[in-house]
Parts: structure tokens; sequence; C-alpha cells
């Protein structure tokens, strides 16, 4: 009895194991495209040939595959000539040769000629270079001269400032003002130190006021007067010296007539005929007067001082 | 530097085989060496050494003969680009297919020539053919006619195939490279090379019998 199991199970395995390597001529068909180029694995490719060697069509499909990859193979060959592959190392030899030329010189730089050993226009590049150099220092120099405040301005006559100020008479016939002299009620004029300024200082205090910089003037100022012969002579003035009334009779010269002012001239412009007679003219004194003008344009800081000469200036009517 | 290209271009065919010979590793190594530094001589006989592989791809791939030189040319122009780059431990051909292969990609995607046509062969491929091409077994009119005929069809049933099945069976079957070599080149599995190269060659019998069944209506 355990004999007869026994041989059954081994007839019964024997017929799995056949049938586990026995391939249908389905699979057999899967298989045929790697089996003819050899891709198979052995035990698979080992199958195949089993099959092939029981199945006459799957055989004839292994056929015709070989064909087929035989006619791909001999239609596949290259056989250009040589010609074709001596045009194509030349191009590409042209091109690589092409792409490793140096890059075009780029443009000479403005003073590259001051540097050339030698040169036609070597000449006239250094006497431009060095008038622009000069010319950019001269800017530069200007310009930090202007931010420092260190140049004088102007050189005014002025009064000695009197704090009140007394509005003029409307009904005051003008003299004939000089034509330095300008209208007080321009807020040039600083009615404090009875300055009235002419139309240059006002240009440039014009100017001065919108940018900050601190502006130093040097004035000529008369000696104080009382204050009823300082509303006389404001009456007398022209309407153009109003404030200069208001401010003791002030009279103003520009800085171009400072020699007119240092001479003592009666004639001076902002000085009115009328007031002249009533009052005669008062000694000199010269002042320094210095500005300020801050960031702010309605803040300016007046600085007014003796200045050393102002013996010489008082001693000036005298000689008159 | 002209005169030097000139004289370079010039090269005998003797030194062509000569250097045609020195196509392994060892032998390409030294000329691979001269090339990085800029040597020109060096990288002609590179070229040379390397030229019918590069252009046989490129052509298979491609199915055009124009199309093939000018895919060449870039091959070669991306190598002497990029020769300083390339690691002289790894295997140069390989290196050289990957290059060829992207190439031909690039070159298939701008590509707006329609290649399938319902002809069997397209007629410029067969007056391209040149004369001094065919192979002395063609000497015969007739014989060199029916090759060309058959490299047409060839190159039209490889441009019926997807690009990456085309790719698989040209580098297995043409080429002579493994499944593994392959699998390594497109970046793949070698079951899935497998895979294509089991499909592309079942479509290359298919188009195959569908030619001799055409013919024999024909005849």
């Amino acid at each position: 009895m355990i004999e007869r199991l026994t041989r059954r199970l081994t007839q019964w395995r024997a017929a799995l194991r056949r049938d586990r390597t026995a391939l249908d001529c389905t699979r057999a068909l899967e298989l045929l495209p790697l089996h003819a180029a050899g891709d198979l694995r052995t035990d698979a490719a080992q199958r195949v040939a089993q099959h092939l060697a029981a199945c006459a069509r799957c055989r004839a499909e292994a056929d015709a595959y070989a064909a087929s990859r035989a006619w791909l193979t001999e239609g596949a060959q290259v056989l250009f000539e040589d010609e074709f592959y001596d045009g194509l190392r030349a191009e590409v030899l042209r091109q690589i040769a092409r792409d490793q030329r140096p890059a075009p010189p780029q443009r000479a730089p403005l003073f590259a000629p001051l540097f050339a050993p030698t040169g036609r226009r070597a000449p006239a590049y250094v006497l431009a270079s060095v008038a622009l150099v000069v010319l950019v220092g001269a800017v530069v120099w200007l310009a930090r001269a202007r931010h420092d405040g260190t140049t004088p301005q102007s050189v005014a006559e002025v009064n000695e400032p009197t704090p009140a100020a007394v509005p003029a008479s409307p009904g005051v016939t003008p003299q004939t003002p000089s034509p330095t002299q300008i209208k007080p009620d321009d807020n040039q004029n600083d009615p404090r130190t009875g300055v009235v300024a002419t139309a240059d200082q006002l240009a440039q205090r014009q100017r001065a006021s919108s940018r900050p910089f601190i502006k130093p003037e040097r004035v000529l100022a008369n000696t104080p007067r009382p204050r009823g012969a300082a509303a006389d002579n404001a009456n007398a003035a022209s309407a153009a010296n109003v404030s200069a009334a208001n401010a003791s009779n002030a009279a103003v010269v520009a800085a171009g007539n400072t020699t007119a002012a240092s001479a003592g001239n009666s004639s001076v412009a902002a000085r009115a005929p009328g007031a002249q007679d009533a009052t005669p003219p008062a000694p000199r004194v010269e002042i320094a007067r210095i500005e300020f003008q801050t960031a702010d344009p309605n803040i300016r800081i007046i600085w007014l001082a003796p200045a050393p000469d102002a013996a010489d200036a008082r001693t000036e009517p005298n000689r008159q | 530097m002209t005169g030097e290209l000139a004289q370079l271009c010039l090269m005998t065919d003797a030194h062509a085989r000569a250097a045609a010979e020195r196509t392994d590793q060892a032998g390409l190594a030294p000329l691979i060496a001269r090339a990085r530094t800029g040597d020109a001589g060096a990288f002609e006989e590179l070229m040379i050494c390397t030229q019918h592989k590069v252009v046989a791809t490129a052509w298979r791939l491609l199915g055009d003969r124009e199309d093939a030189r000018d895919a060449a040319q870039e091959v070669y122009l991306r190598v002497f680009k990029y020769l300083a780059r390339y690691d002289p431990a790894q295997d140069f051909h390989g290196w050289l297919y990957r290059i060829t292969l992207n190439v031909c990609r690039d070159a298939a995607r701008r590509r707006v020539r329609a290649h399938a046509g319902s002809e069997w062969f397209t007629a410029p491929e067969r007056e391209r053919e040149p004369a001094a091409a065919r192979p002395g077994a063609h000497a015969d009119a007739e014989a060199a006619t029916l090759f060309a005929q058959q490299r047409a069809l060839v190159a039209q049933a490889l441009q019926t195939l997807p690009a990456k099945e085309r790719a698989a069976l040209v580098l297995r079957d043409l080429e002579g490279l493994s499944t593994e070599e392959v699998a390594s080149l497109l970046r793949s599995r070698p079951v899935t090379v497998r895979s294509q190269i089991s499909s592309a060659r079942a479509k290359i019998k298919r188009y195959c019998d569908r030619l001799l069944q055409k013919g024999g209506r024909h005849d």
C-alpha cells in the first residue's frame, strides 16, 4: 500500500514538473522576440527551444523573427562616403575654431592715449586732461568755500540799529531816490538795524535765503541820533527810505559804494536831502555786520561789531 | 590656426584607419587627455576613431542623412565643450552614446519634417544615396537599387517605432550593446529594456510581413 502511494506521488510530481517546463504556443510566441537574439535566460531559452522543436508553427515564427532581424541589420548599415566624414570633421573644427577665437577688442578707454608710448594725439589728450582736472578742482573748491561760508559777500554802510520802528507817513513825498535804493516793504530790509539794502544786496540775500549758509558783511554805520530827529528825517525821506527812517535815518550803500562811504560822500544814496538840511551829518562809525543765514529762510542771525578801522570812519565826517 | 586646421583636415585615409584601430578605452585615453588640453589634432583623431559610431547611431535614430550629419556635428561640439567634465574612469563610448542619444532626441523634437509617409521609401532619401557608399556586393545597378530601397525601408521601419523602443532596439541589435549597457544608457531597468526590445522586434517583424505581402501583391 505504501509503495503504491509513493509511486503515485512520484508520478504526480513528474507530471507537475513537465507541465511547469512546457510552454504553450501563446507563451512561446511572447518569448520569441527575445529568443531571436539570445536575450532569454538559460532555462527560459531551453523551454523555448523545446517548444520550437515540437511546434512547427512557432518555429516558422522564430524563422520570421530571425529574417526580419537580418533584414534590419543589413539595411541599417551606414555606408557614407569618406567626403561625408571629412566634411563633418572640417565643419566641427571650423566651429570650434570660430568659437575659440578671441573676442573682438574692446573700445579703448578715454585716457588710453595718455598711457600709450607714442601717439599723435597724446599732447592734445594731455592738455585736455589737465584742463579737465583743473576745472573739476575749481568747481570742488568753490563748492566747499560756499558751503563753509568763508567767502565775503558785501560791505554796506548802515546806521546804528534802533529797536523801535516807527511807521512812515504815507503823505510824504519821496525824494528822488538813488537807483540803488529799494522799497522799504521789502522783507530783506532789517527794520531793527535800519539797513536799507540795495538791489544787488537784496539779490545776494535772496540767493542766500534759498540756501543755508553764513554770509558775513562789513558795513559802515552812522552814529545814533535822537529819536525825534530820526522821525523828522523819516518824513523827509523817500518811501523807499521808510524803514531807514524808522531805523534812525539809515542809509545803505551797496557793496560797490564802499569807496563813497569811506570818502564821506554826502550824496550817499539813501540819505535824503531834506534830512541832511535838518540835521548835520552824524559822525560815521564803521561797524562790521555779519549775517548768518540758517537753514530756515525766515531766521537770520545778524551780528554787528565795531570794525577795527572804526576810528578812521569816525573821522571822515570831520573831513567833510 | 587656419593653416593648422587645414593641415589637420587633410589627414590621409591611412592615418584615419590607423586612428580607427585605437577605439578601445585604453587607446583613446591618450587622445582624450590631449584633447582636454585643447589639442585640435588630438580631438580630430578622437573624431576619426568614433565618427562612424556616432554617425551610424544618429542616422538610425533620425533616419535621414543630413539630420545625422547635423546631429553628429552637435555631438562633437558638445564633446569638445564638455570634455573637461568627462571622468576618465568611466567608459568614453558610453559617455559618447549618451550625448548622441540626447542630441538625437533634441533633434527629433525639433524636426518638423514628417518621415512617416504612405510611400515605401522617400524619393529624396533614395536620390541622396551616394554611389560611393554602395558596397561592392551591390555594384550591379539593380542590386544597388534594391539595397537603397532596403535602407530606406529600414529607416522608415525604425521611424515607426516609439522613440524609446527605437533607441533600445538600435543600441541592442544594431550597435551590439548588452541589455544592461542599454539600460544604463537609457537610464532604465534591464527588464524594461527587454520589454521595449521585444516590442520593437515584434513591430519590425510585422512591418516586414506587411512589406512582403505588399510585394507579393505587386509582383
